[in-house]
């Protein structure tokens, strides 16, 4: 298992491209990849769930992926939300 | 005539046709029920591959005409289209209750909008407006219904109480000249769409659609927030009259110089944030660029700009106008703005935090190279270097050393460097009560009227609920004008003004008044700023 934080830095929090990009992400891995968020937990390849967390710049995500591809998601994974988000 | 009021979020003119757009049928829910689930379930799976085509015409529809930033809208809708979440809230409802695909997917959908209205933040909020337009495409196919409405063959403006991305969608036409709605949100994705489209939007508009009677006229004024049903013959033809006048500038010779009475020549100048966004009609259209944001080559990226690169382009702006002005305000980014290349740590309050010069003189390796592909650069053409957020001369002072330094440098590499000009920016409270000292040391003035605004009546400009308070033109802010002027005339140095006020007409003739000859706004201002010149102020240089 893999695990990181990152903290949302785009000022409109979570809006459709960014989301759009990290769905398409976290779909193309085998891998289960767990988005926490205060007491929620969602996998980020579903959008409407990832949308109803709800992110505002400054909130803090808990990126947790297990699965036979777990290293090259979390590289991945790591890439965009740092990009994007 | 009815004269009603809203919220301007795209500003601009139109009159036209009314056209209102009634509200979607509304959600409710009848006990449909079906004896045969499995083909109510194969009808909601077929209906979902044809919505999902549909989103992905429009995604393609909209990527070629509005970019990728609003195509990005359909795909976020595709993917909730798709999404096992959505899917399992059908299909749950088919098979367990036996209700038929159409009652499923709107009461599925309504939960799942649900998730979004009990939110805190209004942009979240606006996402359920995704959802019901995922339902209303869905209900649509099912019912066997393809509502594509037929616009009418002359200039229109629509009234709806909300107006989703894919409705503005299918009514997009040439015709389409505004928008009017009795609720709608400056966060929605509509917003976006409309102010890309640059079609003139109003909402809060106090007018319910549905009492509305279609057929009449309408005229729009969504810079001034009005709404004009129904005018007169002679009132509609004064409004043509100035919605010509606003956008043509076509009688207007681009080279005609003004003057105000004192016999200063007015200066218009352009704010641009990328060279792209100079092109010939603006180099000949304006004095000079007022303020080129240099920002923009940072942002998005993980790797800083090279000395080479950064020169390549201040090297394009410059010899791109041809002799004219070029101002170029140095890196002017803090913690709100995407750039991981400067690995900026977050912060609680970026529009206070280390941003503009402060950053800059903290890491004097990233300024560097910022200077020095500036000063090779100004060899092709008149550049000047503009220092934001100054909070004491000392700052000030610290970039001039630093410049000279770079000069000196650079003249012993060889290379023949012409000297810049350095202008401070005022645009906090302490460079307006220190606005003497910095006169006495810089070359020129600008005034950030945004940023001082936001500081001196410290209100977030981002800040919705507090707009109406946002005022430029408020009297603690003239009244620092004022003294900003008086100390860049005292000290015979030009002062120039930008931001919001620089470009609204209405404060324009008090500038002049007070001293103001430079005026330094986004190329779409221009040319209504020029037409107010046009009528308002001599053109020929004047017998003195």
């Amino acid at each position: 298992m893999t695990s990181f934080t990152h903290t949302i830095a785009d000022p409109l929090g979570i809006h459709a491209r960014p989301a759009a990009l990290l769905v398409k992400t976290a779909s193309a891995f085998r891998s289960s990849i767990i988005l926490r968020h205060g007491d929620k937990e969602i996998s980020a390849k579903k959008m409407i769930a990832l949308m109803s967390l709800g992110l505002k710049q400054g909130d803090k995500l808990e990126i947790r992926i297990e699965g036979e591809d777990e290293e090259q998601a979390g590289q991945a994974m790591k890439k965009i939300l740092e990009e994007q988000l | 005539m009815r004269t009603g009021k809203g919220l301007g979020i795209v500003n601009g003119m139109a009159s036209g046709k009314l056209v209102v757009v009634q509200p979607r049928t509304p959600l409710h829910l009848e006990a449909e029920k079906t004896a045969d689930p499995r083909h109510e379930l194969d009808m909601y799976l077929k209906a979902r591959e044809e919505a999902l085509l549909q989103l992905r015409l429009l995604q393609e529809q909209s990527t070629a005409t509005l970019g990728k930033e609003q195509a990005a809208i359909f795909e976020a809708q595709a993917m909730m289209l798709m999404d096992e979440d959505f899917e399992d809230a059908v299909s749950s409802l088919i098979l367990k209750k036996n209700l038929s695909a159409t009652q499923a997917v709107k009461a599925g959908g309504r939960k799942i909008a649900a998730l979004f209205l009990g939110m805190e933040d209004e942009r979240m909020r606006s996402k359920s407006a995704d959802i019901l337009d995922l339902v209303q495409r869905l209900h649509s196919i099912l019912s066997g219904q393809t509502e594509i409405p037929v616009p009418p063959p002359e200039a229109f403006i629509l009234l709806a109480e909300d107006l989703s991305p894919s409705e503005l969608i299918q009514w997009r036409s040439p015709l389409l000249k505004g928008i009017v709605l009795s609720r709608g949100s400056a966060h929605s994705h509509l917003a976006i769409l409309a102010a890309a489209m640059k079609i003139p939007c109003l909402i809060s508009a106090d007018i319910e659609p549905d009492q509305a009677r279609g057929n009449t006229r309408i005229a729009l004024d969504a810079t001034a927030g009005f709404f004009y049903l129904d005018p007169g013959v002679e009132f509609m033809s004064r409004f043509n009259q100035k919605i010509s006048r606003e956008d043509s500038n076509g009688q207007i010779p681009v080279d005609l110089r003004f003057y105000s009475p004192r016999g200063e020549e007015i200066e218009v100048l352009a704010n641009i944030g990328s060279p792209e966004e100079l092109d010939p009609d603006l180099q000949k259209n304006c004095q000079g660029i007022g303020l080129f944001r240099s920002e923009f080559i940072f942002m998005g990226r993980r790797e800083l700009p090279s000395e080479e690169e950064q020169f390549e382009l201040y090297r394009r702006l410059a010899t791109g106008m041809k002799g004219k002005k070029v101002v170029i305000r140095t890196l002017d980014i803090g913690a709100d703005k995407d750039a991981p290349c400067l690995n900026l740590a977050k912060e609680e309050n970026p529009a206070l935090g280390n941003r503009g010069i402060r950053l800059c003189l903290q890491r004097p390796e990233l300024f560097r190279t910022q200077l020095r592909a500036v000063c090779r650069a100004a060899v092709y053409g008149k550049l000047m270097l503009l220092v934001p957020m100054l909070i004491s001369v000392d700052e000030l002072l610290q970039v001039k050393r630093l410049l000279l330094d770079i000069q000196q440098e650079l003249r012993q590499e060889g290379l023949e460097i012409p000297d810049l000009p350095l202008g401070a920016m005022i645009e906090t409270p302490a460079s307006v009560m220190l606005c003497k000292e910095l006169a006495a040391e810089a070359d020129f003035l600008s005034i950030g009227t945004n940023d001082l605004t936001q500081y001196t009546l410290a209100i977030d400009r981002q800040n919705p609920e507090l707009a109406s308070l946002y005022q430029q033109a408020h009297p603690a802010l003239l009244r620092m004008l004022r003294e900003v002027i008086r100390a860049a005339k005292a000290a015979q140095i030009p002062c120039s003004i930008c931001g919001g006020l620089a470009q609204d007409t209405k404060h324009t003739a008090m500038l002049i008044d007070m001293g103001f000859s430079a005026f330094s706004m986004a190329p779409v201002h221009i040319p209504g700023f020029k037409k107010f010149l046009y009528e308002h102020y001599s053109r020929s240089e004047p017998s003195l």
